[in-house]
């Protein structure tokens, strides 16, 4: 474990100041947007999730040389970019339930003048009855997007670590669960077989949604350790 | 002698390339430069080393332990130098510090920023932005904080200016004053061999050609320099190289064949510069004479 938190520090001083800085901009700026009602930072999600995003790019060029220099083992280097990315979504997601409650509750853009305070609030304001969606539904969609990307996320590093970030099979793969997937499920909400078992969902207790909210986290975190475990093995004889 | 890197009998092989039976020994308190043409095998067997090719049989022991096995321990005790800087473009010498610092049980901040200044490298500037030379210095400076006892360096004095290269070998001198280290270095400016190396091993198409001290190699062969007809054929088949000319030849020969060599040709003490050449002509005229056969 020690090792793979190592790499973990390692890869976030290689990129924490050419990412750090705009997430955390996106940051401040969803939480002033949230105290005016405006729910911006439901991509927090993902937002949080690009701190790492550069590591990839620099495993893939010549400083790839440095994980042969290292004195720490290949599976914690795999397990550490797991983590990277499975770590930052979740931290993500709980940031972005943080932001929509703030959204929800602070009515700040009352302090604007005239139409413009009406138009943010008839716009953005989740506790309004007439929005199209509600705050519970927001925080299950974001719920079930932040699950998908987890699993979508885990998957894809463990093709690219088995068949290369370059690979065919890697950007099929990609292709498949960044398109085909969620084309599915929008096919199946048209077809109307999700909406009747979301309606069934959202009228479940507060303890059965505490519930499916753990269960569906477990899920992810437990395949994303499956396909961290599958690479770490089938990588474990490549060469660097 | 106790060996600080010791290989036996590796072999490696790649599409086109192997390795084939490479062995040599480094003894403690020793430099050796690791010499051969470009697609010798110096970088495949240097990798095999830092276990980050994997090999396909032999064995490879540094300080005594498995490059395998032990590669963590080993690693530890380790520092390399690679013709190219294995640290990300955009960070500054102390974000360097910041990253390696936890890998290294005996890391030396003050160390490190003495050998910073030392070696005169600006503290805020992206590393990206260093001249090759300077990059060889911080990666040098990163080996000497953790108490490396051996350096392992793969052609870093190719690109190098003349005076970045002279400072690149005072250091790895003075870093050799503590007998209990060792240095391996792949290069193929044999002038840099010739200067600051003990030992000697040259790798020519995946094997071990020659391994010995420097003064051996020297000391084995000579260059013979004279009219062709004066070479009688006998000793001819033994000259390494023969390179004919309209007014005469030249070749390499062992030294213990010299004995046999006419008084009317001329014996030159040969440098390693020329026996990597001759090395290479013979090799040619190999493959010459084995296409005429076909």
């Amino acid at each position: 474990m020690k090792d793979i938190l190592k790499m973990i520090r390692f890869d976030f001083v290689s990129v924490r100041s050419l990412t750090l800085p705009y997430v955390m901009g996106f940051v401040i700026l969803s939480f002033l947007l949230a105290l005016f009602g405006i729910p911006l930072g439901v991509f927090c999600v993902a937002a949080i999730l690009a701190i790492f995003g550069p590591v990839q790019e620099l495993a893939n060029s010549d400083t790839r040389k440095i994980y042969g220099i290292l004195p720490v083992s290949g599976a914690a280097v795999t397990r550490a970019a797991f983590l990277e990315l499975i770590l930052p979504l979740f931290a993500g997601e709980m940031l972005s339930f943080v932001f929509l409650f703030i959204s929800r509750s602070s009515k700040l853009y009352h302090i604007f003048p005239g139409s413009i305070g009406d138009i943010i609030g008839s716009l953005f304001d989740l506790s309004q009855s007439d929005r199209g969606i509600s705050f519970e539904g927001l925080c299950a969609i974001l719920m079930a997007v932040s699950v998908y990307l987890c699993i979508l996320a885990a998957f894809l590093e463990m093709a690219a670590r088995i068949y290369g970030y370059e690979s065919n099979m890697r950007n099929l793969m990609t292709a498949i669960f960044t398109v085909a997937v969620p084309a599915v499920v929008i096919v199946l909400v048209i077809k109307g077989i999700i909406p009747p078992v979301w309606r069934w969902v959202l009228a479940w207790s507060i303890w059965g949604k505490g519930l499916l909210f753990l269960g569906l986290h477990i899920i992810a975190a437990g395949l994303g350790a499956l396909f961290c475990e599958i690479a770490v093995k089938k990588t474990a004889d490549f060469e660097i | 002698m106790e060996n600080i890197l010791e290989i036996t009998e590796l072999n490696k092989s790649y599409e086109g390339f192997s390795l084939k039976d490479v062995s040599f020994s480094l003894p403690k308190g020793y430099i050796m430069g690791f010499v051969g043409q470009n697609g010798s095998g110096k970088t495949t067997t240097i990798r095999s080393v830092l276990n980050m090719a994997k090999i396909d049989s032999g064995k490879i022991s540094v300080f005594g332990m498995d490059s395998v096995t032990d590669t963590i321990a080993i690693k530890e005790r380790l520092g390399v130098v690679f013709d190219s800087l294995y640290l990300a473009n955009h960070l500054n010498v102390k974000q360097v510090q910041d990253q390696l610092k936890p890998f290294y049980k005996d890391w030396n901040s003050d160390e490190f920023l003495r050998r910073i200044k030392e070696f005169d490298l600006p503290e805020g500037k992206k590393i990206g932005t260093f001249s090759k030379g300077m990059k060889m210095k911080l990666m040098i400076a990163v080996a000497l904080s953790h108490n490396a006892e051996l350096i392992i360096l793969d052609e870093p004095t190719s690109g190098l200016d003349p005076v970045a290269r002279d400072e690149l070998l005072d250091i790895l001198a003075e870093y050799m004053e503590d007998e209990n280290r060792g240095v391996l270095f792949s290069t193929h400016i044999t002038a840099d061999v010739e200067r600051i190396a003990d030992y000697v091993t040259i790798l020519h198409n995946g094997r071990v050609w020659f391994t010995g001290t420097k003064d051996d190699l020297c000391e084995s062969y000579a260059v013979i320099k004279g009219a062709k007809e004066d070479i009688p054929s006998d000793v001819r088949e033994k000259c390494i190289g023969f390179h004919g000319y309209r007014n005469g030849f030249d070749a390499l020969m062992k030294s213990e064949d010299l004995d046999q060599v006419p008084r009317s040709i001329e014996i030159e003490k040969a440098s390693i510069d020329e026996i990597l050449v001759y090395i290479a002509k013979e090799d040619k005229s190999e493959r010459h004479s084995e296409n005429d056969t076909v």
